[in-house]
């Protein structure tokens, strides 16, 4: 038995394996080579390494397992491309060639090596290479660079936008259409991606092992639960800065990131927005953790909907920190709304010290949610 | 093993114009990386025994 998985986080299979007690090798294909269109999905492969079944079913198993053993070339033995090669292969122009070395460069390279990845699909891109495929890989390639400390402004609005232009070459496409999913809204989810997780670490703790190191801890869309309607709800309490009298935030002590996933259904009108808060790095800030949670407020469009019209990011209990912090809605554009961008308008409202000895404030921070209404 | 095999199940790879795993053709000599290590991992390197080749995802 042996398994290949084609998840953007292969920390996370690890972890499911160990839950299910899953021992067998594992290889990872987060940019989906292999062309997998949909999972589970199970193929047998006789000794010489010939495709026997695709789609296998249960009842074919005994007449796999009982055919006389296939005569079999000894194969080579696995090893990393060359990079240098493949990227003077690369220079010829040809897309394949191109691919090849962007490829090699997500899957062996180095965090660094993602940036000439990404220049490498796209030039592939303009090469001719395919459309799907490629957007798909590019899309991995920026949400891989995003989780790293090479992150750049928009790479997971690029990775979102990535997708959605693959799946749109192909909706059939059940892997790529996930990867939308796990980030979209609730309307749009088939299930909720990574909410066994708690449970499998409680189950793998409960049997005295440690549970698998996850690197990128999931959370809001990837854990939430599917829902079959839309989610209204209606915040009691009063807007706290109406008049807009709170300071806006002089220096950019906090800088945010605004990402918007849609939904791969595009009748259901519906959009998942991250919206993504570091404290600034460059000037020693930090989140003040002595007062109120921070808190972002949305001003909704007449006919706009949203599951809340504020989110709360909590703070740890310490009393400085430097946590990334993201908080999410759900935004619904009413059926008349006009094709074209809406922007969504809110603010955020926290509590940050410049530097750990220095000046704390309350500030507002103006957000704007840019929405394409189909 | 079989556990899995009965709850994994739910279809058949799409068949396309130009699928690049095909019935009666060798499995694609691909390398990737293998998940508990990151070591250079290929499905043709298991040549010489029956495979039952799980591909899934742990959502």
């Amino acid at each position: 038995m042996l398994g290949v998985i084609q998840e953007q986080h292969p920390d996370r299979a690890a972890l499911f394996m160990q839950w299910k007690q899953m021992g067998w090798p594992i290889l990872v294909d987060s940019l989906d080579l292999l062309g997998a269109e949909v999972v589970p999905q199970h193929i047998f492969i006789d000794e010489a390494g010939i495709v026997r079944a695709i789609g296998a079913r249960m009842s074919d198993l005994e007449e796999f397992l009982s055919a006389p053993p296939a005569e079999a070339t000894p194969a080579p033995k696995p090893s990393k491309p060359d990079l240098e090669a493949l990227e003077r292969a690369a220079r010829s122009g040809k897309p394949s060639a191109i691919l090849e070395f962007a490829d090699a460069l997500v899957m062996w390279g180095a965090p660094l090596d993602l940036d000439r990845a990404i220049e490498s699909y796209t030039a592939a891109m303009r090469a001719g290479a395919d459309v799907g495929s490629t957007n798909f890989r590019l899309g991995v390639a920026h949400r891989k660079r995003y989780e790293s400390e090479f992150r750049m402004a928009g790479d997971f609005s690029k990775a979102i936008d990535h997708w959605a232009a693959a799946l749109d070459a192909d909706p059939n496409q059940y892997i790529w259409r996930r990867r939308i999913q796990q980030y979209g809204p609730r309307l749009d989810k088939p299930y909720p991606f990574y909410d066994w997780i708690a449970k499998a670490r409680d189950e793998i703790r409960a049997r005295g092992e440690t549970p698998a190191l996850i690197l990128v801890e999931p959370g809001g869309a990837e854990i939430a639960q599917p829902s079959k309607e839309l989610a209204s709800v209606q915040s009691e309490r009063a807007e706290p800065d109406a008049d807009g009298r709170i300071t806006r935030d002089p220096k950019n002590y906090v800088q945010v990131e605004t990402i918007v996933a849609p939904s791969t259904d595009a009748t259901q009108r519906a959009v998942r927005a991250h919206l993504v808060f570091r404290v600034n790095e460059k000037l020693k800030a930090h989140w003040n953790n002595e007062v109120e949670d921070m808190e972002v407020w949305l001003s909704l469009p007449e006919g706009w909907r949203a599951d809340s019209r504020v989110q709360t990011a909590s703070s740890p209990e310490v009393e400085l920190s430097t946590e990334v912090r993201e908080v999410e809605f759900e935004l619904y554009s009413p059926p008349d709304a006009p094709p074209g961008e809406t922007e969504i308008k809110g603010y955020a409202l926290y509590y940050v010290c410049e530097d750990v000895d220095g000046v704390c404030m309350y500030l507002r921070r103006d957000i704007s949610i840019s929405v394409k209404v189909h | 093993m079989l556990l899995t095999f009965v709850t994994g199940w739910s279809g058949a790879m799409r068949t396309e114009a130009d699928p690049l795993i095909r019935i009666g053709e060798p499995f694609p000599e691909l390398v990737l990386p293998g998940m508990e290590d990151g070591d250079p991992r290929s499905i043709t390197g298991y040549r010489g025994k029956k495979i039952i080749l799980h591909m899934f995802a742990s959502w």
